[in-house]
């Protein structure tokens, strides 16, 4: 049909441009701790040419809890329930149907993986020891972010050399600074500033988990990471890192490398995702 | 029924000595006169097969037969199959009753035993709900359980004893072509002996606890028969959740649309407890009824919108147009005398001849309106003195539009006309296929706008030649929202459509009920409401869902966002505020009416008209009350503001002009 409407074109995006999904991760026991209880997790799907798909990325960090039994079980246990149902849902859908594939709201699966993961943990649970874990989990959809998060592992977004905290830690620090009775600079050198108030241990949930949407920038770093490394290292350093013009691996090397060298404290994973959508 | 696979049959069929081996295969002969056609089912301990009665040899008189292999290696309870085979016959032989299935004969060959059934057409429940992707209508279910609940009652009061069904689940229930409920297979329905301990049970999800102790009771067909309505408006299959969960897994959290009436009579079908349960068919029966007359009495949101309410069906003085929202009791008081319940009063009131539900417009000085009266008014926004008027010729329901130096409007009487603003005279008009209860929206010099013939059209504003016209299917009295270079409405048959400015479709989404409430979009989110009660969040470039917010009642208010916050009434009386990225309420603000007027915000406060007669001011952040104005009807228009005064129709045939 003609198109009365040519003269209006919006600007087109260039039919040269390849969106790209890179991905990027580290994770290490740190200096300090025996056994490394965080658990990452990335899958990538990039499809080109004719449109068979769109991009699909789903990025995880779940950070087994210190102070509890089995917090690597947990960790891995809820990373891979997690990782299970959404590719499940979601991505083994759009393979077998295409795009008209997704019924179910996408927040709905994330919410439900989350719901799935904290019952696995509670089947788990040996002898009434506890475990917990956190969980950060980030999907990208298109040109769309979808994330779900309990606790204190982060979530950041890199884009035009600004960095911004996507999450919001479940810790009595901040829960301190969103009530306005602690400054940033308090809550960071807190004594408590490592209580989580709200981690996945089977439990029966209060809250529905936070979960939520944004639409992503063109280009972008997207960073998941454990509090080993936020513990360690300050928000400009991980701007600085990131803004340098370095392969993304090498990225991910010097941040690890930074929080070793202050002092590697905890356990440090990070996932960097860098984009072009 | 017992736990034998159709493997584990054919391997025990195969051991089997002197034993016909596996299935009946087409052509085979029984008793010399039933021809085997095909094969309906294998169950169990049985198959049931289609036939041909060659005793009719001219016609072809189909029908049922179900046959029964003796697996049993123990004679004794070779025996007691037989018996239960037999005694199945008896029974079904002596019911009399529409909705079960006729006994024309039956027999024992070998190992094998026989019984010649009537042939229904049609299929069973549980195929179905397999069928079908959408949730049933609950009055559709309603009717069903009419019915099997006739029928229980029927067996539940069979002299001398009792008959429990004992296997009450969808499968069992046949759908005929008339949409007449059949109960099928009655293997293992026997003669009630409440001394006696049966042996077998029934189907694990549909199957009352005690049925496991080998008790039955009419009240376990009670609990069949609420696993199976469970079963039908949730369309969670038992059998793959949880031993007797029921309570655990409300309807309403699954499928929001039923009746709490409904679902509090369901719930108690399946209580675990037989005690707690309706002790039989009959005291079911009677509880229907009342859910059946408190939704008829309770029910007043009908199809058609409200806030573009059909003036056709209005005037013909249909019902549900009526019914659709409740008059408040002040609807007669005089004007002048209700402002007691208000905190503002008005700056000026025009009064046209009959009701306004359309939304004003605000351009250059001037107000512009329709109204019921087939009337558009101009008036002046400083003092609400009369411009022009320009007639269609039928009533006004949508509201205008101005674009340059036109005023749009769609009426009833299938026109858009493009009338001059300040002249008020016509510069052309289009007509569509049916009437326009769409409003129109206007941009890259196109007027948009939809229209009861199905389509979506854009058309010139400065010609008033169709561009182009795109088939939605189905009614559309959503208005377009254009953004970027994309066309986003609703159809009343449900679906969400996005084109590209060619008219082509770029995607299609679809809801469970009507999408009147027109979309708009915000950070690349398409959010809209749908009769269905639900507030849906679609990826603007796929229409993939993201999120949905579920209200109590059906949703026709068009949703407005600001600040990362959408905005957006529901027939169930509430304002909702709901954070766009996660879809979670912020607040509710709830009136005494329905809401199906759509918000507008300026200056972080939202407005928006009730039913209950009243505009309300409240706080974007909070949902704190700022004011509220009471006029002499329902407020179903939407407010607009310009320039620090709000623009409201009532249907109190009054247009106002608030201070904000």
């Amino acid at each position: 049909m003609h198109s009365p409407f040519e003269a209006q074109d919006s600007p087109k995006q260039d039919p040269n441009r390849e969106p790209r999904l890179e991905v990027a991760s580290r994770s290490h026991v740190g200096m300090v701790r025996e056994r490394n209880e965080d658990t990452y997790f990335t899958f990538v799907s990039q499809a080109g040419g004719a449109e068979l798909l769109p991009h699909f990325g789903l990025f995880i960090v779940a950070d087994g809890m210190g102070g509890h039994n089995d917090g690597h079980r947990a960790s891995k246990l809820v990373a891979r329930t997690v990782a299970h149902h959404i590719l499940d849902r979601l991505y083994r859908s759009l393979l077998r149907e295409g795009h008209s594939a997704i019924q179910q709201p996408v927040q709905e699966v994330m919410e439900e993986a989350v719901s799935l993961a904290n019952q696995a943990l509670a089947a788990a649970v040996n002898d009434g020891k506890e475990m917990g874990t956190t969980l950060t989990a980030a999907l990208i959809l298109g040109s769309r972010l979808f994330l779900v998060h309990v606790g204190d592992s982060r979530a950041y977004l890199m884009q035009e050399l600004q960095l911004s905290l996507v999450t919001t830690d479940h810790t009595i620090v901040q829960a301190l600074q969103d009530a306005g009775q602690l400054s940033a600079e308090e809550a960071a050198i807190h004594p408590n500033r490592n209580l989580v108030y709200r981690v996945l241990m089977g439990e029966t949930m209060e809250e529905p988990v936070d979960v939520f949407t944004r639409s992503l920038p063109r280009h972008g770093t997207l960073m998941l990471c454990s509090d080993g490394l936020t513990g360690q290292i300050g928000e400009s350093t991980i701007a600085r890192t990131l803004g340098e013009d370095l392969d993304l691996q090498e990225k991910a090397d010097r941040l690890l490398n930074e929080a070793l060298q202050t002092g590697g404290s905890d356990n440090i994973t990070v996932v960097l995702v860098e984009f072009d959508l | 029924m017992g736990g034998f696979t159709t493997r584990q049959l054919s391997r025990e069929q195969a051991r089997g000595r002197n034993r016909r081996s596996g299935q009946l295969q087409p052509g085979d002969m029984l008793q010399d006169r039933y021809r085997i056609i095909g094969t309906l089912g294998v169950g169990g301990f049985s198959s049931v097969y289609q036939a041909r009665d060659m005793r009719f040899a001219n016609v072809t008189k189909l029908c049922a037969i179900k046959e029964m292999v003796n697996l049993a290696p123990d004679p004794k309870i070779r025996e007691i199959t037989t018996r239960t085979f037999e005694r199945e016959a008896s029974i079904l032989a002596t019911l009399d009753h529409p909705a079960v299935v006729s006994v024309h004969d039956y027999f024992s060959e070998a190992d094998r035993s026989y019984l010649v059934l009537e042939f229904i057409r049609g299929k069973d429940l549980e195929s179905i709900l397999t069928e079908v992707t959408e949730v049933f209508e609950q009055e559709q279910v309603l009717d069903w359980a009419f019915q099997i609940c006739d029928v229980l009652s029927y067996l539940h009061n069979h002299r001398p004893d009792p008959i429990v069904f004992r296997d009450m689940k969808p499968s069992n229930v046949m759908l005929d072509p008339h949409g007449r409920i059949r109960l099928i297979d009655f293997g293992i329905a026997k003669l009630f002996q409440s001394e006696e301990k049966n042996t077998t049970i029934g189907t694990e999800g549909y199957a009352p606890p005690e049925q496991y102790r080998g008790e039955a009771s009419p009240a376990g067909d009670v609990y069949g028969f609420g696993a199976t309505l469970h079963h039908l408006l949730t369309r969670q299959d038992p059998r793959l959740e949880p031993p007797f969960s029921f309570q655990e897994r409300p309807i309403h959290a699954i499928n929001p649309d039923v009746s709490p009436a409904l679902e509090q009579v369901i719930m108690r079908c399946v209580s675990y407890n037989a005690a707690e349960r309706y002790t039989n068919a009959e005291q079911l029966k009677k509880a229907l009824e009342g859910v059946e007359r408190r939704m008829n009495n309770l029910s007043p949101m009908a199809p058609p919108s409200a806030a573009q309410a059909s003036p056709r069906e209005r005037l013909q003085g249909d019902p549900s147009a009526e019914q659709l929202i409740t008059r408040p009791r002040e609807s007669t008081t005089v004007v002048n005398n209700i402002f007691d319940e208000s905190t503002v009063g008005p700056i000026w009131t025009f009064r046209c001849e009959d009701e306004i539900r359309s939304t004003p417009a605000v351009a250059r000085g001037t107000v512009f309106v329709g109204a019921y009266d087939n009337n558009v008014y101009a008036l002046s926004s400083r003092d609400g003195s009369f411009r022009w008027k320009f007639p269609a010729s039928d009533s006004i329901a949508a509201s205008p539009y101005v674009y340059n130096d036109a005023v749009y409007i769609g009426s009833a009487d299938s026109n858009l006309y493009s009338i001059h603003m300040h002249t008020g005279r016509l510069n052309w008009r289009h007509t569509a296929g049916g009437p326009i209860y769409s409003s129109p929206r206007a941009k890259f010099d196109h007027v948009f706008f939809g229209s009861d013939d199905n389509f979506l059209y854009a058309v010139s504003t400065g010609s008033g030649r169709v561009a182009w016209k795109t088939n939605a299917f189905h009614p559309v009295r959503s208005s377009a929202h254009v953004a970027e270079d994309l066309v986003f409405f609703g159809t009343e048959g449900g679906y969400v459509f996005c084109l590209d400015l060619a008219g082509q479709v770029k995607w299609q989404f679809q809801a469970r009920r009507a999408v009147t409430s027109t979309p708009t979009v915000d950070e690349g989110i398409v959010l809209v409401g749908s009769m269905d009660n639900t507030v849906y969040a679609l990826d603007v470039a796929s229409g993939w869902p993201i999120w949905r917010f579920r209200t109590q009642r059906p949703i026709i208010s068009s949703p407005v966002t600001h600040d990362g916050t959408v905005f957006i009434g529901s027939a169930d009386g509430s304002l909702y505020a709901i954070e766009i990225s996660s879809g979670r309420k912020i607040w509710s603000f709830e009136t005494e009416g329905q809401i199906a007027s759509s918000p507008a915000v300026w200056n972080g406060a939202v407005y928006f008209g009730s039913t209950d007669g009243t505009v309300y001011s409240a706080e974007c952040s909070k949902g704190k009350l700022r004011w509220r104005f009471k006029t002499g009807g329902m407020v179903i228009s939407s407010p607009v503001i310009d320039d620090g005064v709000l623009y409201i129709g009532s249907v109190d045939h009054h247009l106002y002009a608030l201070p904000v």
